[in-house]
């Protein structure tokens, strides 16, 4: 039960909008894919954990330029 | 062929249920053509009267959980019953093909405590409550099992203001509702990695950052200053060691005091030697316990026997448990399951390690052989050495005023010397002062703040701290822009596909209302709560159900998983005309297709249904025990059962001839 593609493809603007790389709205596709698919769950705090920080990690830095 | 097993997608169909005790007549009905595979279409019709609504209710309830708990009324609960039902028992239990694997969910009603509650069954056996397999529950919810158990009802609420139906049936088909999870999820991590941080405001960055700047200022303005104070130490004591040298040459040629200076000198020199010797033995044996008291050494003795007593053997050390929480099998012989481990491993910690048996036998062999039998005689000989150093203090202090005394006497006779000595006075004068000003840069003093402290390890200690903290806040606030960044593109991600999917699920629906409906111009202009239409604010019964049918057939096109779709009176509020063009959509509709139909629905209806569909058509009837006529009908046919109060009639032949000339009461079949 895969995302419908116009989801993907709002993610994909959304990121390219907030000025950050496509990288980032794959990873957050491919959360939600596995969300929707049943293969993976927020509702464990380690594993969403472990998802999460992936995204923090692909979001540039925000105080490099302070 | 609707055949579950090897797809990608998630399916679910309905593979049949059955009810017993309850308002509609007992009865089991099943959808299966071959195991694991369902009509495509199937058609009930059940007379008004036969508790068509009252399936309807069950099923939704079967569905969806709603009866869970006590959310149901005793009440409600028991006008479900069958009039007459004397067991005070009832039960509606629902079929259901997930993924090609069956599941079974069924609700057993108790009519004395008006209570009703779920049992699943899944290949893993059956459980307490409503538990669908995850694949699925996301559907198996009040809100959306309404879009695919489908009425009349329904399709008005999707065209009301008043209702959000629409709009939810877009969020949980599409699963947008993981956006805002997603977000929500983002928004723990961030709290879980900052939880215990003090500050997390710019205003709090550049107070940390200041004095980063200022302590690392103080350190280096500390280190030069240091600098500065030991070179002019090392500079005044260069000359007070030059001016002394000059001036014991000068002394040494005084004839009369020349040789007793030397003397005077030798002894004093010895005497220095001979307290710094004793002071560092001393301060040697006062490090053991037992010399400084004798009650000490007896306790360490007492330690030591009582160590003797325990006599720790070496195989409960904590080693041995471990390794036996990794066999197979206990010492005892009986296997160990993972319950069992855990316990040995939890219960090792109360055993000491063989490092810890290590520790205590070296201890007990240390205090054997440095306290000893007698643990007295530490302290006399301590006593014994402290005052022997008391004694050669003494000496020095005699040795130094005889020096001192001898020297006056040679500096009063010669006025050079005088002034030689008063010079190296100021010089140790200022050796001293020098001294206390280099070493107030080595001071521990951490009282004071940054501005009035000098040691520079209690500011260096300091700037680290103070780095940690910058460290962590410039993390803190990075962390909570990415947050920012992600929970931003989240919502405006979430937007744009609603946007979307609404704007293409608007255009299509209304592609599929012009195919059933070519001479109308109804249309929807866009989706919002609900479905808003173009100029208008409502259609006829027979436009809605057609509106509501093009945008569910839009919907279950769209996405990848398979859901069943029943209808209650697919046609009956429609004209003619209009049947027949839904008729042809319906096969489009889903991969499988139930009708709760009546008689008068068949006409304009079943003929096209029939030559839209690719396989033949599931039929079946369903009416209460009572007519004569009607069951003497059901029963010349192939395919009939029987139960308590009801008869199902499965056929085509049947189906078609079975209706009603006053439906409410009166049930009569054509003659065949």
């Amino acid at each position: 039960m895969g995302l419908d593609k116009r989801v993907l493809r709002a993610l994909d603007e959304a990121v390219a909008e907030a000025g950050e790389e496509r990288p980032l709205a794959q990873k957050l596709g491919a959360l939600m894919e596995a969300l929707a698919n049943g293969n993976a769950r927020l509702s464990d705090r380690d594993s969403a954990a472990r998802h999460i920080e992936l995204l923090f990690d692909q979001v540039s830095d925000q105080t490099l330029n302070e | 062929m609707n055949s579950l097993r090897g797809q990608m997608a998630t399916s679910l169909f309905l593979a049949g249920w059955e009810a017993d005790g309850l308002r509609c007549p007992d009865h089991a009905i099943s959808f299966e053509r071959r195991p694991e595979e369902v009509h495509p279409i199937s058609l009930v019709q059940m007379p008004n009267g036969t508790g068509k609504t009252t399936t309807l209710h069950l099923l939704r309830a079967a569905l969806s959980g709603s009866a869970e708990g006590s959310i149901w009324t005793p009440n409600h609960v028991r006008a479900l019953a069958k009039r007459g039902n004397e067991s005070g028992a009832g039960t509606f239990r629902v079929k259901l093909l997930i993924d090609g694997r069956l599941t079974t969910i069924c609700m057993n009603f108790d009519f004395d405590q008006g209570t009703v509650h779920y049992t699943t069954t899944l290949s893993s056996g059956m459980k307490n409550g409503f538990h669908p397999p995850q694949a699925v529950d996301k559907f198996l919810v009040p809100q959306f099992v309404n879009f695919f158990v489908f009425d009349g009802e329904l399709a008005e609420h999707l065209l009301s203001r008043e209702y959000t139906d629409a709009q939810t049936v877009i969020e949980n088909l599409f699963q947008l509702s993981l956006f805002t999870e997603v977000a929500t999820a983002v928004g723990q991590y961030y709290d879980s990695q900052t939880a215990g941080r003090s500050a997390t405001e710019e205003r709090g960055l550049a107070r940390r950052r200041n004095r980063v700047d200022t302590l690392r200022q103080r350190i280096a303005t500390m280190k030069d200053e240091k600098a500065t104070a030991q070179s002019r130490y090392e500079s005044t004591k260069r000359s007070l060691v030059k001016h002394k040298a000059k001036f014991d040459s000068a002394l040494e040629k005084e004839r009369d005091h020349g040789e007793k200076l030397r003397i005077a000198q030798k002894e004093l020199a010895s005497a220095h030697s001979e307290v710094q010797k004793l002071a560092q033995e001393v301060l040697g044996q006062m490090r053991d316990p037992q010399a400084l008291s004798a009650a000490l050494g007896k306790e360490m003795l007492h330690l030591k026997t009582s160590l003797d007593r325990v006599k720790l053997p070496e195989s409960t050390a904590r080693e041995f448990f471990e390794e036996l929480a990794d066999e197979a099998l206990c010492v005892c012989g009986r296997e160990l399951d993972g319950e069992h481990r855990k316990a040995i491993r939890e219960r090792a910690k109360q055993y000491l390690g063989s490092e810890d048996v290590a520790f205590l036998n070296a201890l007990k062999s240390d205090v054997a052989s440095l306290v000893g039998s007698d643990p007295s005689i530490h302290e006399i000989d301590l006593d014994g050495r402290i005052e022997r150093l008391l004694d050669s203090i003494r000496g020095e202090d005699d040795a130094t005023t005889e020096y001192n005394a001898l020297e006056a006497d040679a500096v009063a006779n010669d006025p050079a010397l005088q002034a030689a000595k008063d010079e190296i006075d100021r010089l140790e004068d200022d050796l001293r002062r020098l001294d206390d000003s280099r070493k107030k840069y080595d001071s521990p003093d951490d009282s004071l703040g940054d501005e009035s402290t000098f040691g520079i390890k209690v500011l260096e200690r300091r700037l680290e701290d103070a780095e940690r903290k910058l460290a962590e806040i410039t993390d803190t606030i990075n962390l909570r822009k990415k947050r920012g960044v992600l929970i931003g593109i989240l919502e405006s991600a979430l937007q744009k596909a609603r946007d979307g999917i609404c704007q293409e699920i608007s255009s299509d629906t209304n592609c599929r209302i012009a195919e059933v409906m070519p001479f109308n111009a109804i249309r929807v202009q866009r989706v919002e709560r609900c479905l808003v239409l173009e100029g208008q604010e409502g259609g006829s019964a027979g436009e809605t159900l057609s509106v509501a049918y093009a945008f569910l057939a839009t919907l279950f096109n769209r996405v990848e998983h398979q859901l069943p779709f029943v209808v209650d009176s697919p046609a009956n509020p429609i004209d003619l005309r209009v049947r027949a063009k839904v008729a042809e959509l319906i096969p489009k509709l889903t991969r499988q297709f139930v009708a709760f139909t009546i008689s008068t629905e068949r006409q304009g209806f079943i003929t096209p249904l029939e030559a839209a569909a690719s396989e033949p058509i599931q039929y079946i009837t369903l009416f209460r025990k009572g007519p004569i006529d009607l069951e003497g009908a059901a029963n010349r046919q192939r395919d009939t059962t029987l139960t308590k109060d009801g008869v199902l009639v499965h056929g085509k032949e049947f189906f078609s001839a079975f209706h009603l000339e006053t439906e409410e009461n009166q049930n009569a079949v054509s003659p065949a």
